[in-house]
């Protein structure tokens, strides 16, 4: 079924490299594999490097975004002032696409040494940040009214139920947090790269690559990495999540 | 006698669901409620267990210091095991643990599969976890609504056979709307009205167990049963 | 719990620590960035150094933030800089008419007399003030058509660079003589020239046609498309003038491809990458400045101390970025990025 699925693919690409001037598959392919160890000569970078860059920003963000949401999430699930308090908040800020912060990252940030590396950081950070606390929270808060009620039967103390049956459930919320958080951040960084000054990354990589012309086979290139990396980033962590939770 | 339940009335905003409910539970005695679905049989249970309070009436407890309860769902936490579930009601219930899991789990027959996680268990032997747990805290009463409902018939007999072993001499509320498992199960059968619920009739069963679901008297129970509902439900 | 949270953090930093690897020994690290954002940046601390067109290298002179430590006049003289260009090379009439505009746009600014006016006029243009703009005037070289020599030099150098894709054979050309006969295209503007040397106040005929013309945001370089309108060159030969402002060059090459405009002042380096890499087809038909760029530096008073430094620069393949590779080379410095 996935084959198929990638032939068809591979033949619509084919169909649609016919009539524009987008480059052929095999073409993208040769690029891609030369590119993945070897420098390309504008930047002086291998597709690698511009990946490892781009993923240190991510991980780095969306580490302090999850270290913040997750804690937050539960609490805030658990305690009925602060939920009020922060809910509005989240919701506030949530609808505002984390692209529409660069402009103010970059006024806020401006005292900053490296103003535009800390913006771009603030930028995964609040693409991974809302949607792991929204997971995290919603998970938490929603523990499943039966499985209280049995706790309390058997006279459960409340920090038994938080620790055998609140955090577990939350549990799946922050695994999925972790994931989908993680997918925006990438989004993100990606998009931040193009937009500001970076020196290295993907998205830096093709905005260059479009900007010196005539290299839309590098660019798709690069999209393909960043699809490969995001693709891996997902699988790795679906993988994980079975790990750590067997009885799912 | 164990267990003393007088007057209980109990309404959801217009909605009364129980009138009056007056029965009790010797120590030792294996008593079933049965009547329609909704009529108000597990807000008995739950007042029973402290969930909820009655507007009016009350509950009296004689040499009852823990109860176990068997619901209708299994409601096992998926993210322990088997070991880890029943274990969690010993912890709840501050009892030291030693090596109670371990002889319940063999006493309920679940032997080799206590790092089993619920989902990998079939719909009985969920429940076999459930009354393992409610036994495992060694309950003076034991609380349980209609725990096999969801049971395949074959299956729920089975239950039923094994039930009487494990449960032994313990004081027994069981909620049911099957007239033949109440016939199998109860020393005392209380017949409920529709909603709002009082009881229409005590019937004593005083068949010897393991009983025979095809003689007469069994039948004869049965037949006496279904005639207390039917009158009820007038 | 806590100490989860303790350990992400402590991860997170040691990760952020890592990002900021340090520039090797020797070697210049190079950023691009929109000129607007360089004379910021410099201001903040972002980079230590950048290489831009004016008025962003007096403005930053001016603030005090920077000082000039090369000019790119000092570098490579006569280098090309902003040139205007056209789709539409083969209509004869309007080119001649868009090319007479810009001439006597520039001579304009060059008559000493007018110095004042322009003054005037390259304030508005710029929105930047009379100081920076006297600072700025002094190192722009308003010219009437680029130097040729200089111009296939810089071609050279995109070639050897390997910022060049295609090979003019690709594009159809026979030979790069050939190229550049089309892409430098002075036919016309040896007329206008000629018939200008004759009579001073020849005016060729009245198209009567309108024209977009694209230029880039506050882009002094571009002052004689600025001073054309005002002092109704256009008018004059019957051409109404919508103007595009874009961003950068290579929005503006975008526009030409998608036909948004016609005709547009513009650097020469996208003019030149576009050109050849996505075969966009224009024409040179004027040249608009020479030199007017610079080396500006927050602190290193020489090239041999930007060596470990960050220095921004519009962009790759740009004259810009040529102009800190002479210079680099020439220091026995690298450049990475």
């Amino acid at each position: 079924m996935r084959l198929k699925g990638a032939i068809l693919l591979i033949f619509l690409w084919y169909l649609v490299s016919a009539i524009t001037e987008l480059p052929h598959p095999h073409e993208v392919a040769e690029t891609f594999f030369i590119l993945l160890f070897n420098s390309e000569p504008v930047l002086g970078k291998t597709l690698v490097q511009h990946a490892a860059a781009s993923l240190l920003r991510v991980l780095t963000a969306s580490l302090l975004a999850f270290s913040i949401a997750i804690p937050l999430g539960i609490v805030s699930a658990l305690n009925r002032t602060l939920a009020e308090v922060v809910t509005p908040m989240v919701e506030a800020l949530r609808p505002i696409p984390p692209l529409a912060w660069i402009p103010l990252a970059y006024v806020i940030f401006a005292p900053l040494p490296n103003t535009v590396q800390v913006s771009q950081i603030f930028i995964v950070f609040v693409g991974a940040f809302f949607p792991c606390f929204v997971s995290v929270f919603d998970y938490s808060r929603n523990v499943p009214e039966e499985l209280l009620e049995m706790a309390r039967v058997f006279k459960a103390p409340e920090r038994l139920i938080l620790r055998d049956v609140v955090l577990p459930h939350s549990l799946q919320g922050v695994l999925s947090g972790i994931r989908i958080g993680l997918g925006v951040g990438w989004m993100s960084i990606i998009a931040a790269e193009m937009i500001a000054t970076s020196g290295e990354g993907l998205g830096y990589f093709i905005l260059v690559m479009y900007e010196v012309g005539g290299r839309t086979a590098e660019i798709v290139a690069g999209m393909a990495m960043i699809g490969v990396i995001g693709y891996l980033m997902n699988t790795l962590l679906l993988k994980a999540e079975r790990l750590v939770m067997p009885w799912r | 006698m164990a267990l003393t339940v007088e007057g209980l009335k109990k309404s959801y905003g217009n909605l009364k669901v129980l009138d009056g409910v007056t029965f009790s539970v010797e120590e030792g005695e294996f008593v079933c409620l049965i009547g329609e679905s909704g009529c108000g049989k597990t807000t008995i249970l739950k007042i029973i267990a402290g969930l909820e309070r009655p507007d009016e009436g009350r509950v009296d407890f004689k040499g009852v210091n823990r109860m176990g309860f068997v619901f209708q769902d299994d409601r096992l936490l998926p993210w322990k095991t088997v070991y880890g579930n029943i274990q969690f009601a010993l912890k709840a219930m501050g009892v030291e643990d030693g090596d109670v899991v371990r002889r319940i789990i063999d006493f309920v027959g679940l032997k080799g599969f206590e790092n089993y996680y619920p989902k990998q268990l079939s719909g009985g032997m969920r429940q076999r976890v459930g009354i393992a747990r409610a036994l495992a805290v060694n309950p003076d009463l034991l609380l349980m609504d209609e725990p096999f409902a969801s049971l395949d018939a074959r299956t729920r007999e089975r239950m039923q056979e094994e039930l009487l072993r494990i449960v032994g001499g313990k004081a027994v509320v069981f909620v049911t709307h099957s007239i033949d498992e109440a016939v199998y199960l109860a020393d005392k059968v209380v017949v409920l009205s529709q909603r709002p619920s009082r009881v229409v009739r005590f019937i004593e069963i005083d068949i010897e167990k393991p009983r025979d679901r095809n003689s007469d008297e069994f039948i004869e129970k049965r037949r006496e049963i279904y005639t207390a509902l039917q009158a009820s439900s007038g | 719990m806590k100490r989860l949270v303790a350990i992400a953090v402590t991860l997170a930093i040691l990760l952020a620590g890592c990002q900021q690897a340090e520039v090797g020994e020797g070697k210049i690290k190079v950023v691009t960035m929109s000129p607007r954002d360089m004379v910021e940046q410099l201001k903040l601390g972002g980079i230590d150094a950048f290489v831009a067109w004016e008025p962003f290298v007096s403005e930053a002179v001016v603030n005090g933030n920077g000082k000039i430590i090369a000019t790119s006049a000092d570098i490579w003289p006569n280098h090309p800089c902003c040139v205007v260009a056209t789709t539409e090379k083969d209509d004869r009439e309007l080119v001649t008419a868009i090319v007479w505009a810009h001439v006597k746009a520039t001579r304009f600014i060059n008559n000493p007399d007018n110095r004042e006016k322009v003054i005037e006029y390259a304030m508005e243009f710029t929105g930047k003030s009379r100081e920076v703009v006297d600072e700025a005037m002094k190192r722009i070289k308003f010219i009437e058509y680029p130097d040729e020599e200089e111009f296939v030099k810089y071609f050279e150098n995109l070639k050897r660079g390997g910022y060049l894709k295609k090979s003019v054979k690709e594009l159809g050309y026979e030979s790069e003589d050939d190229f550049f006969q089309d892409f430098l295209y002075k036919d016309v503007y040896d007329y206008v020239n000629s018939k200008l040397a004759e009579n001073e106040s020849w005016v060729p005929e009245k198209v009567n046609k309108t024209v977009r013309v694209g230029y880039l945001t506050a882009d002094l370089h571009q002052l004689a498309f600025y001073v054309a309108m005002k002092e109704g060159y256009y008018s004059q030969v019957g051409l109404l003038v919508e103007a595009k402002e874009f961003a950068n060059g290579v929005m503006e090459m975008e526009g030409f491809k998608n036909g948004e405009i016609e005709v547009g002042y513009l650097g020469g380096a996208p003019a030149t990458l576009k050109r050849v890499n996505d075969d966009v087809r224009i024409s040179i038909i004027a040249g608009a400045n020479s030199e007017g760029s610079a080396i500006v530096a927050k602190d290193a008073s020489s090239i041999e101390e930007l060596a470990g430094k960050k220095v921004a620069i519009p962009g790759f393949g740009t004259v810009q970025d040529f102009l800190l590779r002479m210079v680099a080379e020439k220091a026995g410095l690298e450049i990475t990025t």
